[in-house]
């Protein structure tokens, strides 16, 4: 019957759309430009004794049922440079944060990031934090200038100046993605994402 | 105090950006919208019944005539908001690091008022105060004694001029890097007030209709209610979806809509995690340069790919792209209004929405709390990070459906069913892309 197969072709043809578009998640599963930056990472993201199993703040993966994207180790995400070995990798194409988490002697210490700062740029490189919903949060903020930090949603507020960090705690209770700028250079520093 | 500078991922206004859809969500999202799809068209839709149900069903000129009474206020309210925003803009004001005037054009305008078209009808219509600062030139005119101004035919330029506007409104939203200041919307304002009133004054009331960018695109948005009124001012009621058959078949209508799309899916893309990954983090006039270019990109991908469905469809029924284009641009709107649903549904609900009401009780910032709202705090939790990612699924896949239901039911009009959905399988495939790459951006979100 004609339209029956006509009708096939196309359903065949579409889900063919539909496994490239997911092939893509593949393809750019290699670390992107940036990833380089990590190297001589300052950043680290301590993580409390009851963080959960995601620990990493991988930003892709919470949801994600084991897929080719997972499955597939991609050794260029590995590179050399990788300061944690330890840490699963999870070919996420857009994490470039290489965060070693440590299980530290305080619980319930939440999140901790720590974040430098020169010319009002992160010197790592803009990365994404992956937070749990709730979870306390530690800005730990360093940079050559005066300035302030300013998170997004949160309309928080920390200042630092040179050899004087800026600290700031707060608890993650807006789920989102959110922004974190320097105010006065007006350049993106992180993205939190909450939940 | 330097301005407080617009985001790369929360669409100019927002404080907050969407949560990634998980994946699974993308998997479902395309199957069901392709089984849907092939369904519909394969078995259920053999001949065209949208046009013969776009006229609807009257519920008589009386309702109507308390529209018209209804319309006078809420002409003058509209106006008034609009003086305010631009007022709040012109005069710098801002509540911590909300501003009026921006909320104002960029959530309640561009995101609420086409949620509002598409339910409601063409509410812009009576609400569009540059209809009413043209209707008031024209009877200043009359007072003066002034030649009336020919108010017939169409405009030079057709709707390309409603191109042009939502293309320059476009990049002040998505690629001018201090788009959402004070300074930009309020210049923008009093720019795109003075090309109203001027052409206007040169073409009468007409120019509105077509010159105004979000006038045609709330238009074209409410052909998808079910309400509208006839020629009598009567309010009909018809089905969903049918009033789209009543869309002029025209390429200035088709670039508006592809314009319009394109633009949706570049902000997509710009607030994903691939963009950065694409052209690096860049600020100022740079990121403004690399906006634009990509802007114009990402829509000419947009408009290629439905220029390839043309061309393949009009192979099969033996038509000019161009003529098959014309034919089915119609089937955008609903994939517009999903586009803007997905991506701005949050933005409208949440911070957006919250602080344009909160702050039209303080506009000026000088402690004024005209309607109450002015110490509301904002409410992140009014709707779930859950319910916001199955509206944003649900608005792509039903956008998608629509359209293909919509493109289907033109295809049977003027041949049968099987070689209808034979023929109608190059625009199933540029549909099924469309879905595909909506629900996979937001999933890089």
């Amino acid at each position: 019957m004609k339209i029956a197969r006509s009708g096939a072709t196309c359903l065949i043809a579409a889900i063919a759309m539909v496994a490239a578009a997911c092939g893509n998640d593949d393809a750019s599963a290699p670390p992107p430009p940036t990833a380089s930056a990590t190297a001589q990472s300052t950043v680290e993201a301590t993580l409390g004794a009851t963080a959960t199993s995601t620990a990493a703040p991988t930003i892709k993966t919470t949801n994600t049922p084991p897929s080719p994207a997972t499955e597939e180790p991609t050794p260029e995400s590995t590179p050399a440079q990788t300061p944690a070995p330890t840490v699963v990798p999870t070919a996420t194409p857009s994490t470039t944060s290489e965060p070693t988490p440590e299980p530290t002697p305080t619980p319930d210490v939440g999140t901790t990031i720590e974040v430098e700062v020169a010319g009002g740029k992160p010197v790592d490189g803009v990365q994404r934090y992956r937070i749990d919903a709730r979870d306390s949060v530690t800005i730990i903020v360093s940079g050559d200038t005066t300035d302030e930090l300013h998170i997004h949603g949160y309309d928080l507020v920390v200042g630092f100046a040179p050899g004087r960090p800026g600290t700031i705690t707060f608890e993650a209770d807006i789920p989102g993605i959110f922004e974190v700028e320097t105010h006065h250079h007006g350049d993106l520093v992180m993205e939190l994402q909450v939940g | 105090m330097t301005a407080e500078l617009n985001s790369v991922l929360a669409h100019g206004v927002g404080s907050r950006g969407d949560l990634p859809l998980p994946f699974y969500l993308f998997g479902i999202g395309a199957a069901v919208a392709l089984m849907a799809t092939f369904i519909s068209l394969s078995y259920f839709w053999h001949r065209a019944w949208l046009p013969a149900a776009a006229s609807g069903r009257s519920f008589g000129t009386a309702a109507g005539r308390v529209l018209d009474v209804v319309a006078v206020p809420a002409r003058l309210a509209s106006l008034a908001l609009f003086v305010l925003a631009l007022a709040s803009s012109v005069s710098g004001a801002a509540v911590g690091s909300q501003r009026f005037g921006p909320l104002t054009v960029y959530v309640a305008l561009w995101v609420g008022m086409a949620m509002v078209a598409a339910v409601f009808g063409d509410v812009w219509r009576v609400l569009n105060p540059f209809e009413t600062i043209a209707a008031a030139i024209e009877w200043t005119a009359k007072k003066l004694g002034l030649p009336p101004i020919d108010d017939t035919g169409e405009i030079p330029g057709g709707y390309w001029p409603a191109v042009v506007a939502l293309f320059w409104f476009l990049l002040f939203e998505l690629c001018y890097h201090e788009g959402t200041t004070n300074e930009a919307v309020g210049g923008a304002m009093i720019a795109y007030t003075l090309g109203m009133v001027g052409g206007s004054a040169v073409y009468g009331r007409r120019w509105v209709r077509q010159a105004d960018g979000f006038g045609v695109l709330f238009s074209l948005l409410a052909k998808m209610s079910p309400l509208y009124r006839d020629d009598t001012g009567a309010v009909r009621l018809r089905a969903p979806l049918s009033g789209l058959t009543t869309v002029t078949p025209r390429i200035d209508i088709l670039a508006v809509l592809l314009m319009v799309l394109g633009g949706t899916t570049f902000d997509s893309l710009a607030g994903s995690t691939l963009w950065p990954d694409l052209v690096g983090t860049h600020r100022g006039w740079t990121a403004t340069g690399i906006n634009t270019a990509g802007m114009i990109v990402v829509i000419a991908i947009m408009a290629f790919l439905y220029y390839l469905g043309s061309l393949a469809v009009g192979w099969f029924t033996e038509q000019s792209a161009a003529e098959v284009a014309r034919r089915f641009a119609h089937s955008l709107v609903p994939i517009v209004l999903g586009y803007t649903v997905a991506h701005y549904f949050s933005l409208l609900v949440l911070d957006g929405g919250q602080n344009f009401l909160r702050l039209l009780s303080n506009p000026f910032d000088r402690g004024s709390n005209w309607f109450g709202t002015a110490d509301w705090a904002v409410n992140f939790f009014l709707v779930s990070t859950d319910a916001i990612a199955w509206v944003q699924f649900s608005a792509i896949v039903l956008g998608h459906i629509a359209a293909v239901l919509v493109a289907h039911d033109r295809a049977v009009e003027t041949s049968d069913a099987s070689e209808a959905t034979w023929a109608q399988r190059p625009m199933l495939l540029v549909m099924v892309f469309y879905s595909v790459v909506g629900l996979w951006l937001l999933q890089k979100a």
